[in-house]
């Protein structure tokens, strides 16, 4: 099946796959992927492992569903006798409070199987705190949140000179699967491997981070689930609740991190700034002069607008969900989890990422300067040849991506553009129509 | 290789354009990310002058290996006390441009320590003439 397709050269996990039979070969994925990591070749989309950066754009655009991201198996809970939901503050959204309670949905997880739920919300409050004191104490400003894992991808693949901004922090996920494994195995007297936390994740770049985490060997996670699936399995065990059981909830300033500004909310400094949508963070990256940037203090930076809710994976519409998330948060109170003696039983070193994320470097053209420069003029002359409306028939996002395929990778040439080809034929056809003439003559 | 520029006098929001194309190509280049750190910092500067000080400038860039060299030359006011505008914290940035955010008398000595040789020829009505070599290994 399309879950056993490997891509070429796998030294990355991805979780954005591709299901071969649906795709037709059209051009929507290439367009909008924001790594130009996808190029339609024999009539199907094939993406580039050292490119993409799991954002779930391709995902999102498809018209045939041929895009999808790989998450856990739901079945996986069974080989854990202790099981843990890490519901994302935006899945606190999917569901309207007046006729489901939050209390509900957590009910309703317990009868698909979840003994235990430990909101990523209030991993997010730790994390608030944590930042603050990494702020305080860091000189490399400003710092970039390293929540959005599709965004560290994508700084790590295109924006290598930010490398040393990321924080160097536990993202909310990770911090509420250490802990809740952790008070689980305490509970119950467990042992480590009988303890599985699993994630309800709104994307697919999460179920990456997972899977391959940037900035450490082995993430904490067990599973990652799509929020789809749970969203559609809590609604489904709705009726057989009998009982509503009591929860405890994560305070505001954690539950706010499932849209666009609220973990900048809790970023006490002067000069901050939000930034969603994957385009969007790439402009910013771009353009953003390094004198503007330097003077920054902070920077939140989602691949999705309007945050965490307009996951691909996420079912409700994004924007009713962003109003929902910020209705809830105003009736929650500030945090009661006391972060500070959280922290302090922890210690700093909890928070902190076991080593620096490392860069891709897939923009350089060559190791050698001078090879370099020469690749450079070859595409930019190939490029002026070329029509230059990115049309997407030769299989690549754009015509400036052709004449890169052509010069680095030697597989397409240039008549792979239908506008060149079609000139090749009318002069075929000149010159014998011309010959023709002349014999007539 | 070499690239040229065109920059407008009071153009402020296209102003920076050159340094981040610059920046895209020598990450192409493979460079070291601290040099192309001075060289965008260096070039963003020179084109903030043309754009706050004078009437139209051309900007060119040329890479060879082991050095980058830049050429802006501009058809303005000139610098009437070169000495002064290389001191920090000078500008004679006209009010408009100072609430804009710019002036602040830093452009000059911070092309100047992002560099490794500068050199500036300038004549009083008529233009400025600022080149500056940084190089690499």
């Amino acid at each position: 099946m399309a879950e056993n397709i490997r891509r070429k050269n796998n030294k990355y996990f991805h979780s954005v796959r591709l299901k071969e039979d649906l795709c037709v070969g059209c051009t929507h994925c290439l367009r909008t992927c924001p790594t130009e990591a996808i190029r339609v070749i024999d009539g199907k989309a094939v993406i580039s492992e050292q490119r993409c950066i799991d954002c779930g754009e391709c995902i999102r655009t498809c018209p045939t569903d041929a895009k999808y991201a790989l998450t856990s198996p739901f079945k996986m809970i069974e080989n854990f006798k202790y099981r843990v939901a890490l519901p994302a503050p935006s899945f606190m959204a999917q569901f309207d409070s007046d006729k489901i309670s939050l209390d509900k949905v957590y009910t309703a997880l317990n009868l698909i199987g979840f003994q235990y739920i430990f909101e990523v919300a209030a991993a997010a409050e730790l994390v608030n705190f944590a930042t603050e004191q990494y702020l305080k104490k860091t000189k490399k400003k400003p710092l970039i949140s390293s929540a959005c894992p599709a965004v560290i991808r994508l700084i790590l693949t295109r924006f290598p000179e930010y490398v040393d901004n990321i924080a160097m922090l536990e993202p909310p996920m990770d911090i509420a699967a250490k802990i809740s494994k952790e008070l689980v195995m305490e509970k119950e007297q467990a042992k480590e491997s009988e303890v599985g936390v699993f994630f309800i994740s709104p994307c697919a770049a999460k179920v990456t981070a997972v899977k391959e985490p940037a900035g450490k060997e082995k993430s904490p996670v067990t599973g990652v689930f799509s929020m789809t699936e749970i969203y559609d399995r809590v609604m489904s065990v709705l009726k057989d609740i009998k009982k509503i059981k009591k929860f405890e909830h994560a305070g505001k300033m954690g539950i706010i991190w499932g849209v666009h500004e609220g973990e900048l909310q809790s970023a006490h400094v002067k000069k901050k700034v939000a930034v969603a949508g994957i385009h969007n963070v790439i402009s910013f990256f771009e353009n953003i002069g390094l004198k503007v940037f330097n003077n920054l203090d902070f920077i939140e930076a989602q691949a999705c607008i309007p945050g965490c809710v307009g996951g691909v994976l996420a079912p409700t519409d994004k924007f009713l969900a962003k109003i929902r998330l910020k209705e809830l948060a105003t009736k929650l109170k500030i945090s009661q989890l006391h972060p500070e003696k959280i922290i302090k039983k922890y210690n700093m070193d909890f928070f902190l990422l076991e080593k620096k994320p490392e860069p891709r470097n897939i923009s350089k053209l060559d190791t050698d300067l001078i090879k370099a420069m020469e690749k450079s003029e070859q595409i930019d002359q190939l490029t002026e040849e070329f029509p230059g409306i990115d049309c997407g028939i030769c299989g690549c996002p754009t015509c400036r991506a052709l004449a890169e395929d052509i010069v680095l990778e030697g597989k397409l040439s240039k008549f792979d553009c239908i506008f060149i080809l079609k000139q090749k034929i009318k002069n075929i056809k000149d010159e014998l129509e011309s010959n023709d003439n002349f014999k007539k003559k | 290789m070499d690239r040229k520029y065109i920059i407008e006098g009071g153009n402020f929001s296209e102003a920076g354009f050159a340094s981040s194309d610059v920046k895209k190509l020598l990450k192409k280049l493979g460079l070291p990310t601290n040099i192309i750190k001075k060289v965008a910092i260096a070039m963003y500067e020179a084109e903030i002058n043309v754009v706050a000080h004078a009437y139209r400038g051309e900007m060119e860039f040329k890479i060879v290996p082991g050095q980058i060299r830049v050429t802006v030359q501009d058809e303005g006011p000139g610098i009437p006390d070169v000495e002064l505008a290389f001191t920090e914290g000078f500008s004679t940035a006209s009010s408009k441009v100072r609430e804009m955010g710019f002036g602040a008398g830093m452009g000059l000595p911070n092309i100047k320590r992002n560099t490794d040789e500068i050199s500036l020829h300038t004549e009083v009505e008529k233009g400025t003439k600022l080149s500056f070599i940084i190089n690499f290994t």
